[in-house]
């Protein structure tokens, strides 16, 4: 009966701690041909389970070029991420996905890319700037700005770091608080705006993070000169079945799990209840 | 409609018809329940099935949308987790079913359908037959007539049956309906046209003795569609709601759900749960952050999902199927005629 | 599981003290879902949320199934055998050791139960100490009403309301603890009824009602100072005066009280508003008093002896003739002394029994009884459900949850209903009432209750106006012949606290304040339900540190926003918490909802309500 309810066997091949609250999981499945065959684009989700507490929908953080294993960047907020970080490698979750609209890659071709991210909003746009930097002679410049509340909130610190040396890359990082030894820029993330230069006419804005920061940064965006067609976020809500059916995500008309989570501002702005 | 689709059974036959169809699979119908209420029971003998019945406040879609429904078994086994979809038990047949109802199940099939399909749903409503009895008389709180869902239909049903005196027309709607004809030859001959032409009365006398229960829905879904109903009408329209949820676990297109497992036999039991938009924690997030917090914003929300021109082009179907239930059920005033009405007018009792 | 309803079994809500009838709707051995019962003469075709969600807790939520007794620590599985004779043998250790032992029966237990739980105090026990949590504040609303010299009609049924042309409404948040009766109000106030609300919230409701009167917990004794002033023939202050107004110039009049206070007070409260009612000298007829009890069977459990300060049936403690039908039907001898209340009787017993439910949820301080009752040598305790009261005991005895139950709740209308049970209850689960006889029988009584129509006509030949009703299988109970002396029982005194910051206004210039009597999210039908308890957790989980809510332009004048923390001080000590903004608090108030009450129990130091002042932490 339920295949859209049938979630895949996965097995936690290991984790990594990205912050005191926030640990990043590597997942595979028990056969290798599941594995290749779980094509997924950036900006997807899937709805992962720990058997016997429940499902929540976590973004993809890694990128369909890096197939190997799925990654996803967890941040305990509740009963089932508090279970989530209890699992240890070789320990099985259930998987169902991917879900979702995902990142549009094809439109991204040749343009100017640039990555606003907030606190644990780089996950959903880690999938897309590997996929872009694993094929990089595809697009154009490829700026990453990226901001947390402390240096010890920054998620993916080593990556953030290989990027930063990269020399087809500009990525700049800030946070709102400084900590003994950090030596970066402090400041919410719109500081950044002026650390680099922007190009509205041949730019897309991937804009995540909490939806304060979201706001106040495609304000800034649409201020200086970027259409509300080419600055694109993902959108949030409450999930259960990640299919469109439950019908806890919608906004107006629209699923947030189907037509979403990745909208452009103006799909946003047209939205009504 | 022609004669060849319909056909009459003596009404001194229809027991022993429907004793047939009850080998054919679980007979499901209105009979006497405890308290007074008539209820869709699973019946053993169609002694117990009830021909003359007001809609039951109870809605049919349980038996395809069960309020606790297994989905997925979840094991142990020896080699880690094994997980399987839960089987259904198979063919059921819903009888004497009204036509608001049938209308209901075809706008549930559409919205499971679509986009993802959910074919465990639709392998469930395959095994499904709707048997619909025609309303010769209107319920006093239906208004079926303003959403095209009775007091008869042209189509959607598997039979129509229609109780002309002495004898039952039964109408023919798709070849699931006809199957349930089969070795009943005895029984059935083909309608007359007297027969065909007193069902065509019966149904405009019908039609005729609808009572002041309207629910003009056209203004109201320009407006619901548009946004144009203030916030604060809304909002006193909420104060007049108690979040009970009745309006949508009643009515007999919401299918709003949450999905939780279930401890059971050594592993859990993924199940689909009935749940409602119209509760606070249906939007919300882990974080505490609420995009409905206020009633106000939740009764919107029903409407809009009912009512609005998004979800008519994409269902193809109004979200409503006039047969009243809300009214019925409502802890408030809330319901979809007085909704309506206060959203076209602009203006609300309270 | 399997899949699909296939028969309904009609019973009654285990939730608040409306008690609407619904359908169960089972298939095999599971109740998957719940269906309104249009017929039901209070339900009506409706149900609120807690009541569509009546399955879940007994599917989702987690169940005693075997009998535990405590060794080395923990709880091991006994047999039933073994349970009870090592609950009796620790009772009556702690009789022979002098201390005091007691017995709570509870709202969310059936009359059978309830009256099984009275027989196993008073009777095999030999103890005084029997009461149900939140049946005390009940009794004294009543008991007020009687001594005021209001005519107190004991069947007034919701539908009445429909014909009141004023209602006077005491509450904490109607809408919420009971929306059944808040229902009512909706239909009258649509038919044109004038509403006033009294009480500590802006409420849905308030925004209905033609007039709406603060009342924080501390302005209780005042007003009902000043409407026992009337007959004196002075002018009424403010707001005592509007509710005189709306009590003598109502045409059909109703009262509805469903306020939290400390009961002396809401005692005092109800007795100035029977007095008021009394002397207006009109028909009794022309009034509605309506009590509104907590729970499903908060009335039962007193009607049935779940109360210290009476025998079942509303009986004077030294009423010979009851005392006399009593022993004949308990089939024993009996304590007819007055005993310990609830909240007394969880500090100051050395050994409880607890049949379904959890005292520290209704407690003015959850954490001092949670830690009293595991301090207890010996708690024994009976429920369907895990709570921390059973996690804390010495023995736990399996009882059948409200959906496997046969027996009978009494609802605030005085409508005794049959709850029927739709599937058998998991493990070695016995129904309350036998597994209470049993616990008596080991402690030396003989059984009385082999069926539970034994238990049924015990209850007939003790309390004759519930013998009808119990007989027919359900019906009104004709509670006629209440003596105001039996129930008018002298509590706690009433005193009227100093005025909100007496002596010291800016000190302490706002009003701490407690908000009801009951957090429904800690009960296990709730906790165990997935649809229910999802608001109360998220709460929680949010606030672990507690909350205390204001309204925003104190926020703004103080300069805190959502979510800050800040030090609560009062002349008892201070707490820090952080800061929730709330719409429906008035000015100068902070609330401190009762799940949350105990992060600020430095500063409310006990009371409902005292004088405070807000730091910035």
């Amino acid at each position: 009966m339920a295949d859209l309810f049938l979630p895949r066997v996965a097995t936690v091949l290991s984790q990594r701690d990205e912050t005191p609250d926030t640990r990043t999981y590597r997942l595979g499945f028990r056969d290798g041909a599941g594995q290749d065959g779980f094509g997924f684009k950036p900006g997807q989700f899937v709805e992962l389970s720990v058997f016997g507490i429940g499902e929540a929908p976590f973004c993809l953080a890694s990128s369909p070029t890096r197939r190997d294993a799925l990654e996803v960047t967890v941040r305990r907020t509740g009963e089932l991420t508090d279970a989530l970080h209890a699992l240890a490698p070789g320990d099985e979750v259930g998987l169902r996905g991917p879900c979702g609209n995902g990142f549009d890659l094809d439109a991204a071709e040749g343009k100017d890319l640039l990555f606003v991210g907030g606190g644990i909003g780089l996950p959903p746009l880690r999938g897309l700037i590997w996929n872009v930097l694993d094929q990089r002679a595809r697009y154009g410049r490829v700026t990453i700005l990226y901001g947390a509340r402390t240096p010890t909130d920054l998620v993916y610190k080593d990556e953030l770091k290989a990027w930063a040396a990269r020399d087809d890359v500009q990525c700049l990082v800030t946070v709102d608080r400084a900590e003994p030894g950090w030596e970066g820029t402090v400041g919410m993330v719109p500081v950044l705006f002026d650390r680099t230069e922007l190009r509205p006419a041949t730019t897309l804005v991937y804009v995540c993070g909490p939806p304060v920061m979201i706001s106040f940064v495609i304000q800034d965006l649409l201020m200086r000169g970027f259409g509300e067609e080419r600055v694109i976020s993902t959108l949030e809500r409450m999930m259960q079945c990640g299919v469109g059916k439950c019908n806890h995500c919608c906004i107006g008309h629209r699923y947030v799990c189907r037509d979403g989570p990745v909208f452009s501002y103006r799909e946003i702005r047209s939205m009504v209840e | 409609m022609t004669a060849v689709s319909a056909v009459t059974i003596a009404t001194r036959d229809l027991l022993a018809w429907v004793k047939r169809i009850g080998t054919r699979g679980r007979l499901i119908a209105p009979t006497p329940g405890p308290g007074g209420d008539v209820l869709y029971t699973a019946v053993s003998s169609p002694e117990e099935i009830l021909w003359d019945f007001e809609n039951p406040l109870a809605p049919p879609k349980q038996f395809l949308l069960p309020q606790t429904d297994p989905l997925v078994h979840i094991r142990r086994n020896g080699k880690g987790v094994a997980v399987a979809s839960v089987p259904w038990p198979g063919r059921q047949i819903l009888f004497n079913v009204r036509s608001c109802d049938v209308k209901a199940f075809a706008y549930l099939r559409k919205a499971q359908a679509r986009d993802l399909s959910d074919e465990g749903y639709l392998a469930r409503d395959d095994q499904t037959v709707l048997v619909s009895l025609a309303c010769t008389r209107p319920c006093p709180l239906g208004f079926c007539l303003c959403c095209d869902a009775g007091p008869f239909l042209k189509d959607g049903y598997d039979l129509q049956l229609t109780p002309l005196g002495g004898r039952m027309l039964v109408e023919i709607g798709s070849a699931k309906g006809g199957e349930l004809l089969e070795g009943g030859e005895d029984w059935f001959r083909p309608a007359a046209p007297e027969d065909l032409e007193r069902r065509k009365a019966l149904e405009a006398d019908a039609r005729r003795h609808f009572g002041a229960e309207t629910c003009h829905f056209g203004s109201a879904m320009r407006r619901v569609s548009t946004g144009r109903v203030p916030a604060a009408l809304w909002d006193k329209m909420a104060d007049w709601c108690l979040e009970c949820g009745g309006c949508t676990l009643i009515c007999p297109t919401c299918y709003c759900f949450s999905v939780r497992d279930r401890a059971e036999d050594g592993g859990w039991t993924r199940c689909r749960i009935w749940d409602s938009c119209q509760y606070p924690a249906f939007t919300l997030e882990a974080s505490g952050h609420n995009p409905r917090e206020h009633r106000g914003k939740r009764v919107q929300r029903r409407f809009f999902h009912k009512v609005s021109a998004q979800y008519y082009q994409r269902d193809g179907d109004l979200g409503c199927v006039g047969c009243g239930r809300c009214i019925k059920t409502c802890l408030g005033t809330t319901d979809m005629p007085a909704v309506v009405a206060a959203i076209r007018k602009g203006e609300w009792h309270g | 599981m399997p899949v699909g309803a296939c028969e309904s079994v009609l019973t009654v809500c285990p939730f608040c003290a409306a008690g609407c009838g619904l359908y169960l709707q089972r298939g095999g051995e599971v109740v998957h879902g719940v269906m309104p019962s249009e017929h039901h003469p209070v339900s009506l075709g409706r149900l609120c949320a807690r009541g569509w969600a009546a399955h879940e807790a007994s599917l989702w939520g987690h169940r005693v199934e075997h009998p535990l007794v405590r060794r080395n620590g923990s709880l091991q599985p006994a047999t039933w055998d073994a349970a009870l004779r090592e609950a009796a043998r620790s009772l009556r250790a702690v009789i022979a050791a002098g201390r005091p032992v007691g017995v709570l029966g509870s709202g969310r237990a059936t009359n059978e139960e309830n009256f099984m739980a009275a027989r196993l105090a008073r009777g095999a026990l030999g103890t005084p100490h029997v009461d149900a949590c939140l049946g005390g504040p009940y009794r004294g609303v009543l008991a007020g009403l009687l001594a005021g010299g209001a005519a107190l009609d004991l069947k007034t049924a919701l539908a009445d309301l429909s014909t009141a042309d004023r209602i006077l409404l005491f509450e904490d948040d109607l809408a919420r603890t009971h929306p059944r009766v808040a229902f009512s109000m909706l239909r009258a106030v649509h038919a044109g009824a004038q509403l006033v609300t009294l009480g500590p919230l802006r409420t849905q409701l308030s925004r209905l009602a033609v007039r709406h009167i603060p009342l924080l917990p501390g302005d209780v004794p005042r007003l009902a100072r000043d409407l026992e002033a009337v007959g004196r023939r002075v002018p009424l202050p403010e707001p005592a005066a509007e509710a005189f107004r709306c009590l003598v110039e109502a045409k059909r009049g109703a009262v509805v009280l469903a306020l939290s206070a400390p009961a002396a007070d809401l005692e005092r409260l109800a007795r100035a508003l029977g007095k008021v009612v009394g002397e207006a000298r009109r028909d009794p007829s022309t009034w509605l008093l309506i009590p509104v009890p907590a729970r499903a069977n908060t009335r039962g459990a007193v009607e049935m002896g779940a109360v210290p300060a009476l025998l079942p049936g509303w009986a004077a403690l030294d009423d010979q003739s009851a005392r006399r039908r009593l022993r004949a039907s308990w089939e024993c001898e009996i304590v007819a002394e007055r005993g310990l209340e609830a909240e007394a009787m969880i500090s100051q017993a050395g050994g409880l029994v607890v049949l379904a439910d959890h005292p520290p949820a209704a407690a003015l301080s959850g954490t001092a009884a949670q830690v009293a009752l595991s301090e207890l040598a010996c708690l024994v305790t009976l429920d369907a459900f895990w709570t921390p009261t059973v996690a804390a005991s010495q023995v736990v005895l399996p009882i059948v949850g409200p959906l496997e139950a046969d027996g009978t709740f009494t609802n605030l209308e005085g409508r005794v209903q049959r709850l029927r049970g739709a599937v058998t209850a998991p493990g070695e689960a016995r129904p309350g009432w036998r597994a209470l006889d049993d616990l008596s029988v080991a402690l030396g009584l003989p059984t009385i209750a082999a069926t539970i129509g034994d238990v049924q006509a015990a209850i007939a030949a003790a309390v004759p106006p519930y013998a009808g009703a119990i007989r027919n299988g359900g019906g009104v109970v004709e509670m006629e012949d209440i003596s105001r002396e039996a129930v008018a029982a002298p509590g706690a005194r009433s005193e009227e606290p100093p005025a909100a910051g007496a002596g010291e206004p800016q000190a302490f210039p706002f009003r701490l304040t407690r908000l009801g009597s009951f957090e429904w999210g800690e009960d296990p039908l709730v906790s165990g339900s997935p649809t229910l308890r999802r608001d109360y957790q998220s709460l929680k989980r949010r606030y672990p540190g507690g909350l205390v809510a204001m309204c925003p332009d104190d926020a703004k004048r103080l300069g805190v926003r959502e979510g800050w923390r800040v030090r609560i001080v009062s002349r008892h000590g201070s707490a820090v918490t952080a800061v929730r903004l709330r719409g429906d608090v008035e000015p100068l108030v902070l609330l401190a909802p009762f799940g949350f009450r105990d992060h600020l129990e430095p500063a409310l130091g006990g009371e409902a309500e005292v004088a405070a002042r807000v730091e910035v932490a």
